[in-house]
């Protein structure tokens, strides 16, 4: 070994990174070489200081700081609860698309309509509701079947009052089915005594191709 | 509290469940690499909200601290603007019991090891965050690079020259800060 070869090899050196003949090398090369020498032990020196750095504890509070920036505001539609809102762009979709009858229509059960689902892999389904008019406070009931979640929800049944505008109101709901589900996912729309029903059947496979678009104009 | 607030809420609190164990290796990562309490807390911070607000599932994350880890040195090396709100801290180096350590674990270095500490960081400071990343890995934290490889996703021959090219970098910031430094002559 010289001195460019130890120059070149010092940090594999100091790591114990190189095969026991070049370490020997290296080793018999330092100590005959001052200037080698002295260059591995600024560098081991370093090295040792780098490894001791202390890391100081946070402040007092550090844990609840640091989820104070955590956004809870509403989305744009404020009908749409926030969670559920916004994350089209980053998961896959599966669009269902409801277009609804005056919400004045006589009281009634919507017609089957089904999604499909793969087990434990989350799906954003978008019911897009399309109002022919300004309501005030509608409120808007999920029924959520055995097997079936709504991711970040715990519960079976959310509710809320909310307005509903003109034209194309939509609703995401992110699901994940964690087996077969028997019952059909529930979603109500209520207007004073009317309420319109939404029944969705959700077909939960195991591996299979999920279809990814489910359009179904005019449904009554 | 509406049906909407409660749904906020109970997302709020899983994802806060899911994070809480990992926010002390999250700091001290973050402060390794910011070399401030600050802006340590403000980059943990930063990363808490965008994968908030992405809304990942994390649940479906394989090891989730590892995640958070990489996830938290794109955040650094790509987007992270350093915060003006506070300079430096010069005594978050200095107040701790395990500075004590380092004063006691090298004779040589006590007389000067809080200057020796301050021009290291200032050096440190110098280096591009990709270096810095890899030192504060490799020779502070002490991960072998096949583990910085898989945990950051960058090649191992990458990190080889990096961490040699850092390495050097950091020796010649030093002897330019103090070229005539006492702490880091060595005698023969």
């Amino acid at each position: 070994m010289n001195c460019n070869d130890t120059h070149n090899h010092i940090d594999a050196f100091i790591d114990e990174a190189l095969g026991e003949a070049e370490m020997a090398g290296i080793q018999e090369h330092l100590i005959s070489c001052t200037a080698c020498r002295t260059q591995y032990q600024y560098a081991s020196r370093i090295g040792n200081l780098l490894r001791h750095i202390p890391v100081p504890k946070p402040d007092a509070g550090f844990e609840k700081r640091a989820f104070s920036r955590l956004n809870t505001s509403s989305s744009k539609q404020n009908w749409i609860p926030a969670s559920l809102g916004g994350a089209i762009a980053a998961l896959f979709i599966m669009w269902l698309t409801i277009f609804h009858e005056p919400i004045s229509a006589p009281t009634g059960s919507i017609a089957d309509v089904s999604i499909e689902l793969q087990e434990n892999q989350s799906k954003h389904i978008q019911l897009v509701f399309n109002s022919p008019d300004h309501y005030k406070e509608a409120e808007f009931i999920i029924e959520i079947p055995e097997h079936l979640e709504v991711v970040g929800f715990e519960g079976k049944s959310l509710r809320w009052k909310t307005a509903l505008k003109k034209g194309a109101n939509r609703l995401t709901l992110p699901l994940i089915a964690r087996g077969r589900v028997k019952q059909d996912l529930i979603a109500k729309l209520v207007n004073g005594k009317q309420v319109k029903t939404f029944k969705i059947k959700i077909n939960v496979y195991g591996s299979s191709t999920v279809r990814r678009t489910l359009y179904i104009p005019g449904l009554v | 509290m509406s049906v909407i607030d409660l749904f906020q809420w109970s997302r709020k609190q899983k994802f806060e469940r899911a994070i809480t164990p990992f926010l002390t290796v999250l700091y001290q990562r973050a402060y390794r690499l910011t070399l401030s309490k600050d802006d340590a807390e403000d980059l943990v911070q930063e990363l808490l909200a965008n994968t908030y607000s992405k809304k990942i599932e994390l649940d479906e994350i394989k090891s989730l601290q590892t995640w958070l880890l990489r996830s938290l040195y794109y955040l650094f090396v790509d987007t992270w603007r350093k915060s003006k709100r506070t300079p430096v801290d010069q005594s978050d180096w200095l107040d701790e019991q395990t500075h004590t350590d380092i004063l006691n674990h090298d004779p040589l270095e006590k007389a000067s090891s809080h200057e020796s500490l301050d021009r290291l960081q200032q050096a440190l400071e110098e280096l591009t965050r990709e270096y810095r990343v890899v030192i504060v890995l490799h020779d502070m934290e002490g991960h072998t690079l096949t583990h910085i490889s898989r945990e950051i996703d960058v090649p191992l021959g990458t990190l080889k020259s990096r961490l040699h090219r850092a390495r050097k970098q950091l020796r010649e910031i030093l002897t330019e800060v103090e070229p005539f430094s006492e702490q880091f002559r060595v005698n023969p």
